[in-house]
């Protein structure tokens, strides 16, 4: 299972983000490039709709492929006081040839995104990558090299950490109190529960910027 | 390759020690046990009345040399996939398709010089029932296929030779993959192996399974459940994705009830063939025949059946165990859907 929460940045605030989970994680941030394509199962099969997503990693040199599918999130009591969603999530890695796999048993392509940006993976109370992105649209079928922006002036941001059935607690702290470290330039919440651009995003860079002129990374 | 009966004979564990002697015979050593898993998946429909467009069923293969690896082999595509163990979990969570039928490789490793010999029998995994001996010979030298064809037809001569002294009621037999369909290369890897098991397969389905030699106890019932349209006779397959409530259950029991849909919504279809047409089952089925039955008119009417395009369940009869030997519906046609 994974431990996940989203937000929307301002794309003028990105670069500032960038110079705070740098100084946060300390680690380099990597390429995002993925051509992520939803797939749905086709009429009747299966007892109930289904649906997968194949992701395409194409900042490798090989362009490499991962099934991934995402459970229920947790429920109850307890799911409901805290402000990250947990939910099964189950990858693969698989050969090239997955898209035509999945067609052939009846599946059918329901869209498909360009996400371009980068990401950090760092180790604090837990796992956690952070990954902040571009939605990019394609004008005609897996064209990605003519792939168009969705929202050119919003980034989306997503945290997740990996986590099991007896440690989420702790992962979903870990999640938390990184979350609070990035408060003044944008808030973090469930999926779907969208918080919005953070009022205090447009100082908080600013500052941000003129600090990182001074120290040079 | 996989050991092709005479026709009449039947399989027995005797060939496979037979077979076993034979590597050992001509300086093969034990290495130790070797096993594949080979699962059928069926797809699940919500509604077996609307046409479908995906396949009847493909093929999972978990390979012993590649234990964080996993197989999938359709087919009717000419598509083998290969994926990270967990793949398995997501098809599960998918609920699109169910591992139905699951044959286990058994076996020994041996090694013989530069060859790597395995050599199995192929059994469901909830039955003991032998469904074919199956052999693997890899020459480790070289991986290119091209070039390791001649040295592997050699060994497969000096292999039917020794066999062949055993005088055994049968042969191995090594069916060609055509790997340039599946868009595999001349360097030999596991994608390759999978075709040759799905290849394999087929064969084994092809050869059918040993029939009973004892009549087999039949229980008729009806049940109100949907009916599949009529089919016709090319297509009588079709139903068999129906045949799913119970069949692991099935080949555990000495005894296999068969649930008959009617539900009267076609009326009374004329059930090609002749002398088995009997009375058509009606709610209740009390005027269908109750009781044993001879094996062969046994699959004769269920094929009727089938070729009416009636939905059948199979679930085992908890409450009469009998002593004579089972063959299970997922033995003789489930798996004859490939």
């Amino acid at each position: 299972m994974e431990c996940v929460v989203q937000g929307i940045i301002e794309t003028q605030h990105v670069n500032a983000l960038e110079i705070l989970l740098h100084g946060l994680c300390g680690v380099p941030k990597e390429q995002v490039r993925v051509h992520e394509l939803c797939l749905k199962s086709g009429p009747n099969l299966g007892v109930v709709p289904s649906e997968v997503r194949l992701l395409c990693d194409l900042a490798q040199p090989t362009p490499s492929w991962t099934v991934r599918h995402v459970g229920g999130a947790m429920r109850g009591s307890g799911a409901d006081q805290i402000s990250v969603l947990v939910r099964t999530v189950v990858e693969s890695k698989v050969s090239n040839n997955v898209l035509r796999f999945f067609y052939g048993l009846g599946y059918k392509l329901d869209h498909e995104i360009l996400k371009v940006g980068f990401a950090f993976t760092f180790h604090r109370g837990a796992q956690i990558v952070i990954t902040v992105t571009s939605a990019h649209k394609m004008p005609k079928l897996h064209a990605i090299e003519e792939a168009l922006p969705i929202t050119p002036n919003i980034h989306m941001v997503e945290i997740t950490a990996s986590a099991t059935a007896e440690n989420y607690n702790e992962v979903v702290a870990a999640v938390s109190a990184f979350c609070e470290y990035l408060a003044p330039l944008l808030h973090l919440s469930k999926p779907g529960v969208s918080a919005g651009i953070v009022a205090t995003a447009t100082a908080a860079a600013a500052s941000l910027m003129s600090n990182s002129a001074s120290k040079p990374l | 390759m996989h050991w092709q009966p005479k026709p009449g004979t039947t399989l027995s564990t005797q060939i496979l020690t037979e077979a076993c002697q034979c590597v050992e015979s001509i300086g093969g050593q034990k290495d130790g046990r070797w096993r594949s898993v080979l699962t059928f998946y069926k797809p699940m429909q919500r509604d077996a009345l609307v046409p479908v467009d995906h396949p009847r069923d493909f093929l999972g293969l978990a390979l012993q040399e590649q234990p964080a690896k996993y197989y999938f082999i359709l087919r009717p595509n000419r598509i083998v996939l290969e994926a990270d163990a967990s793949i398995q979990v997501i098809m599960e969570k998918l609920q699109s398709y169910k591992a139905r039928v699951t044959l286990n490789f058994e076996g020994f490793q041996y090694k013989l010089g530069d060859f790597q010999v395995r050599v199995g029998k192929c059994v469901p995994s909830a039955s003991e029932a032998l469904r074919g001996i199956m052999m693997e010979v890899e020459y480790i030298p070289l991986s290119s296929i091209d070039k390791s064809r001649q040295v592997l037809e050699e060994f497969f001569d000096i292999w039917q030779e020794t066999i062949s002294k055993k005088s055994l009621p049968g042969h191995f037999m090594h069916i060609e993959s055509n790997f340039a369909d599946y868009g595999l290369q001349d360097r030999y890897t596991s994608h390759h192996t999978a075709v040759q098991y799905a290849t394999c397969m087929a064969q084994l389905i092809a050869a059918g399974p040993a029939k009973p030699v004892h009549p087999i106890p039949v229980h008729v019932y009806s049940r109100r459940t949907k009916i599949l349209p009529s089919k016709g006779a090319d297509s009588w397959m079709a139903p068999m994705q129906k045949l799913s409530t119970g069949v692991a259950a099935a080949s555990q029991s000495k005894e296999v009830v068969l649930r008959i849909s009617d539900g009267g919504v076609l009326g009374e279809p004329s059930i090609p063939g002749g002398s088995d047409k009997g009375q058509w089952p009606t709610e209740g089925t009390r005027n269908w025949p109750r009781g044993t039955l001879a094996p062969t008119r046994y699959w004769r009417i269920l094929k009727q059946w089938l070729v009416a395009g009636l939905s059948l369940e199979v679930t085992p009869d908890r409450h009469h165990i009998s002593s004579v030997p089972c063959v299970t519906v997922e033995e003789s046609f489930g798996i004859v859907c490939n």
